[in-house]
């Protein structure tokens, strides 16, 4: 909703001031911003050995974030073309599917701490809490689930907005 | 395989398909203006491949422009060497979209009534100032006008321009259209200073204010660098004008007009235009300019 909200004032104020125009540089920019976020990812697959993975799992949902307002800008409300429209979606689906994931990694974050809590009051040693810790398959397979959506919908944008941008090109530039 | 993976194929490939089957649904950003219409399914009739659109000369041959009438004709050739893509678009509801002033030479671009009919109003006659002193490049309207020039609005005269400029004319004024100015009163209290001639109130009073007339005549005052004696009125000239109406006083300049225009009232155009209240202004023409050098 907020992301929404944000598109609506900023579309609104591009509007107002005569800028309309830069909703079409937001794009590219957007794109970009986009592309920084998958640091998270080349971190993860170990292509990059720079920063902490929480560290660039905190900027992979912050520039998500805002890579995805600057596209909804750069969209607007021009209802013509399907394939834009289809990245559009696309990308909606992917940051709601990212707000879910970071709900799920916040609840089992939370889960985690209570159970460490309980076994350390319990008298167990960090070594066992570790282990039985390790055990608790239900949130990790929460978590793998989530991932079973979250990136055949991430690919599906990617490859749609890749489309995008190879057709301005193609019939643009 | 993942089921959310061979969905997220089959919609990329669909949209792959779609784009090379169907380019105008799945890529044009809108439809084309109806003289292209037939082209709306051939997109490289006008697109060069990684180029952009840029194939107009193909149909529209340059010779043709000369079939054109001159003034179009000419336009187009003073633009010089822009493509026809700088200010058409093809896709959209607007054909001219990309217009801008800058795109003209200099010359083309200070002479407003080489394209744009010169207005004919009574906001427009006589002003001899360029275009661009009220107006913008961009849009006619709003214009801009400094009305200061001639009166001063302050908290007690953001008056409609109806109450002074009557029957839509702007080269004249009256301080008489707004309730708060009663003729009897205005004359009773001039009248035991010596002043009759009650059509040019602005002459005394720029910012419409009682005491604008009385500091200036204690001291010559600055008022937005203009420095001077008070008007000295005649009486028996003064009584010779009071024979006209409140109505047709005082005439002004007007170079903006229209729709949210602040429009003038002023002195400047009125010496020795014919009017009644001109000829007075014309006769008092030194002592005018005194005060306009005040």
């Amino acid at each position: 909703m907020a992301l929404i909200l944000a598109t609506v004032l900023i579309d609104w104020f591009l509007h107002s001031q005569g800028l309309a125009y830069w909703g079409r540089w937001a794009g590219p920019l957007g794109v970009l911003v986009l592309a920084l976020s998958f640091g998270y990812s080349a971190r993860k697959r170990k292509f990059l050995f720079t920063g902490s993975l929480p560290g660039w799992l905190r900027l992979h949902e912050y520039l998500s974030w805002i890579g995805a307002l600057l596209i909804m800008v750069h969209s607007g409300i021009h209802l013509h073309a399907w394939l834009p429209w289809a990245a559009t979606l696309a990308m909606l689906a992917a940051t709601a599917s990212g707000l879910m994931g970071k709900y799920l990694l916040k609840t089992a974050r939370d889960k985690m701490k209570a159970a460490k809590t309980k076994l350390a009051a319990q008298g167990l040693t960090d070594v066992e809490i570790e282990n039985q810790l390790l055990s608790d398959s239900l949130t990790l397979k929460a978590l793998a689930n989530w991932r079973k959506g979250h990136m055949p919908v991430t690919y599906t944008f990617f490859f749609l907005a890749l489309f995008h941008v190879v057709s301005i090109c193609f019939f643009w530039m | 395989m993942n089921k959310g993976l061979v969905i997220a194929l089959v919609l990329v490939v669909s949209a792959a398909l779609g784009s090379l089957l169907r380019p105008h649904q799945f890529l044009s950003p809108g439809p084309l203006i109806q003289g292209h219409a037939k082209l709306d399914q051939d997109c490289l009739a006008c697109h060069r491949p990684f180029e952009g659109p840029g194939k107009c000369e193909n149909c529209h041959k340059p010779e043709d422009f000369l079939k054109k009438p001159v003034a179009k004709a000419e336009f187009h050739h003073k633009l010089g060497p822009k493509t026809c893509i700088s200010c058409h678009t093809d896709h959209g509801v607007r054909h001219v979209s990309h217009f801008s002033h800058n795109l003209l030479d200099s010359k083309t671009n200070q002479d407003c009534s080489g394209c744009h009919k010169a207005p004919t109003d009574k906001n427009h006659i006589g002003v001899k100032e360029s275009c661009s002193a009220c107006h913008g490049q961009g849009a006619f309207k709003p214009a801009s006008f400094e009305h200061g020039k001639w009166f001063h609005f302050d908290k007690n005269h953001k008056a409609k321009c109806i109450t002074c400029h009557q029957g839509e004319d702007y080269t004249s004024y009256t301080c008489f259209g707004c309730h708060a100015h009663g003729m009897g009163e205005i004359r009773g209290e001039h009248a035991e200073e010596g002043i009759l001639d009650l059509r040019d109130c602005v002459g005394c009073h720029p910012s419409g204010k009682e005491y604008d007339a009385k500091m200036r005549r204690s001291r010559p005052v600055k008022d937005n660098g203009i420095q001077g004696p008070v008007r000295q009125y005649d009486r028996a000239e003064a009584l010779a004008g009071m024979s006209a109406l409140p109505g047709q006083a005082g005439t002004a300049v007007d170079s903006a007009g229209g729709q949210g225009v602040q429009e003038s009232g002023g002195r400047s155009e009125h010496e020795g235009k014919g009017e009644h209240g001109s000829e007075h202004h014309s006769e008092h023409g030194d002592d005018e300019e005194e005060e306009d050098d005040d």
